[in-house]
């Protein structure tokens, strides 16, 4: 193996584990840390058991929204992090709901697509005049062959 | 609870009554066991994790300090060869020719060369001059227009050879203009600054653009900066830097008598000669001091240090697997409990 393949192999393990791995983890563990809190303060009759799945997936969630908030914002303490994940973890269940909310998540899409849709309409106008023009030029040349 | 309490102190196994009491108040212990052992291992396992993943990243930034300190040395090596070595054999190689060009010169009729000069025309005889002693002129034998040699009056590029760098044409341009033109124009300034200052400390520049990828540009030829560009980018970094090593005809004025420096005053105008001896760093450490090239030692370094954190990261991967799954089973644990009481709940109604 090359250095350079070693370097890569390295980049990659890094990802995983520095950020993916352990952030998950801690996501997972303030996941079970709001579990056990709402088991304190919840009557277990009208609680149930827990979801197994349900956790690891609300983990999986707040790991991409914090692995995506570390690209962008680079939280240099590990310490903080570690805390904020396990925070966001204990916080999941109304993160989940806000994602899964309608009503919000179609006032957001109505949002961007009013931001979006002025640039995108003018483009593809601009396409389309430059296909024309470009069948145009391309007829004129036939016709001048004939 | 405080009855179930008294029971379990009078009796060491609790015993369902017929109600079933005990056996629920049983079951919810348990499960309030199962959730402490949980949080336990939570706690247990977040610090491992903190504490792990913490000692690795102490690894790594060690890891690149002992990389750093390696470059270091080299780095060290290569500035005393540069000072030592290269720019003491740049002043000699010059030295001989800048001598021979200054008695050529000094055996012409002066006072008309003066009255040419004066007006800015410089005859084919002065020229030829320059040409004869400075065309084979080459550091270390090195023929690639880069270490070359130059010779400019007033600004004026007399001749040139340093063909790769520079128009090869005598009188082509204003050798501010070329150098200002090249890709790093604040060192470019500052050299020009320092040649006509006949300042002492070493002159450089960049006159064309480097390969590495967010070159840094110095402004400046001091240690510290060759050094953030050799610990940034390794020897790469420093291939396109031209060093200036001056002569000057003379040192303190020019042929005719006209001094430098009157009444305290630099002068503007004189006809000074600059002979100038360029080299290139890069390829006077390539011909002369192959050593500097040799980066074994410091890839062997770095394929052990690239070993070891991808085992750590490995260990850890394994270790966060580990954890995860002991937390399912925590969870099935809490879970049979759960379905347990939720059971004898429903008996009990």
């Amino acid at each position: 193996m090359t250095g350079s393949d070693l370097i890569t192999i390295s980049g990659l393990l890094d990802y995983i584990y520095n950020r993916f791995a352990v952030t998950y983890l801690m996501c997972f563990i303030g996941v079970i840390i709001g579990y056990v809190f709402k088991i304190m303060y919840k009557d277990l009759k009208k609680l149930g058991p827990a979801s197994a799945a349900k956790m690891a997936l609300q983990s999986v969630l707040i790991t991409v929204i914090l692995c995506a908030v570390q690209d962008y914002a680079s939280i240099k303490s590990f310490n903080a992090y570690m805390l904020l994940c396990i925070f966001m973890g204990m916080w999941s269940p109304l993160i989940m709901n806000a994602i899964t909310n309608v009503k919000l998540i179609k006032l957001f899409i109505v949002n961007i697509s009013k931001r979006v849709k002025d640039p995108v309409i003018k483009a593809i106008g601009d396409t389309v005049t430059e296909m024309n023009d470009e069948s145009d030029t391309e007829d004129k040349t036939k016709k001048e062959e004939g | 609870m405080d009855g179930n309490k008294i029971t379990h102190k009078n009796n060491i196994m609790p015993r369902p009554n017929k109600s079933g009491l005990i056996h629920d108040t049983s079951r919810f212990i348990k499960i309030r066991l199962c959730i402490i052992g949980m949080l336990v291992i939570l706690f247990a396992s977040a610090s491992v994790i903190i504490i792990y993943t913490n000692s690795v990243n102490e690894t790594k930034v060690a890891q690149e300090n002992t990389v750093n300190s390696f470059k270091e040395e080299q780095f060290e090596h290569i500035w005393s060869v540069l000072t030592n070595h290269i720019l003491v054999d740049a002043k000699s190689n010059i030295a001989g020719p800048a001598d021979k060009i200054e008695s050529q010169i000094q055996s012409m009729d002066l006072t008309d060369l003066k009255s040419q000069l004066d007006t800015e025309v410089y005859p084919e005889c002065l020229l030829s001059v320059f040409k004869n002693n400075l065309k084979k002129v080459q550091l270390n034998g090195i023929d690639n227009g880069r270490n070359s040699a130059i010779a400019i009056s007033n600004d004026f590029v007399l001749v040139n050879y340093g063909y790769h760098m520079y128009p090869t044409d005598a009188l082509s341009g204003k050798f501010s203009d070329i150098v200002s033109k090249g890709y790093n124009t604040s060192l470019g300034t500052t050299a020009l600054d320092k040649l006509y200052k006949q300042d002492e400390s070493n002159i450089c520049v960049e006159m064309t653009s480097s390969l590495v990828k967010n070159h840094h540009m110095i402004s400046d030829t001091t240690k510290e900066d060759f050094k953030t560009v050799y610990m940034n980018e390794g020897i790469e970094g420093l291939r396109n830097y031209q060093f200036l090593v001056p002569i000057y005809i003379t040192e303190t004025g020019d042929v005719f008598g006209q001094d430098d420096i009157v009444d305290g005053n630099r002068i503007d105008y004189n006809h000074k000669f600059v002979i100038i001896q360029e080299f290139n760093l890069y390829d006077q450490l390539l011909k002369g001091y192959p050593e500097c090239f040799d980066d074994s030692n410091l890839s062997a370094i770095e394929q052990y240090n690239q070993s070891v954190i991808q085992s750590l990261y490995s260990l850890g991967l394994i270790f966060v697997t580990f954890v995860v799954l002991i937390m399912f089973y925590c969870i099935s644990i809490y879970n049979n409990f759960i379905y347990g009481y939720l059971l004898a709940l429903k008996k009990n109604d």
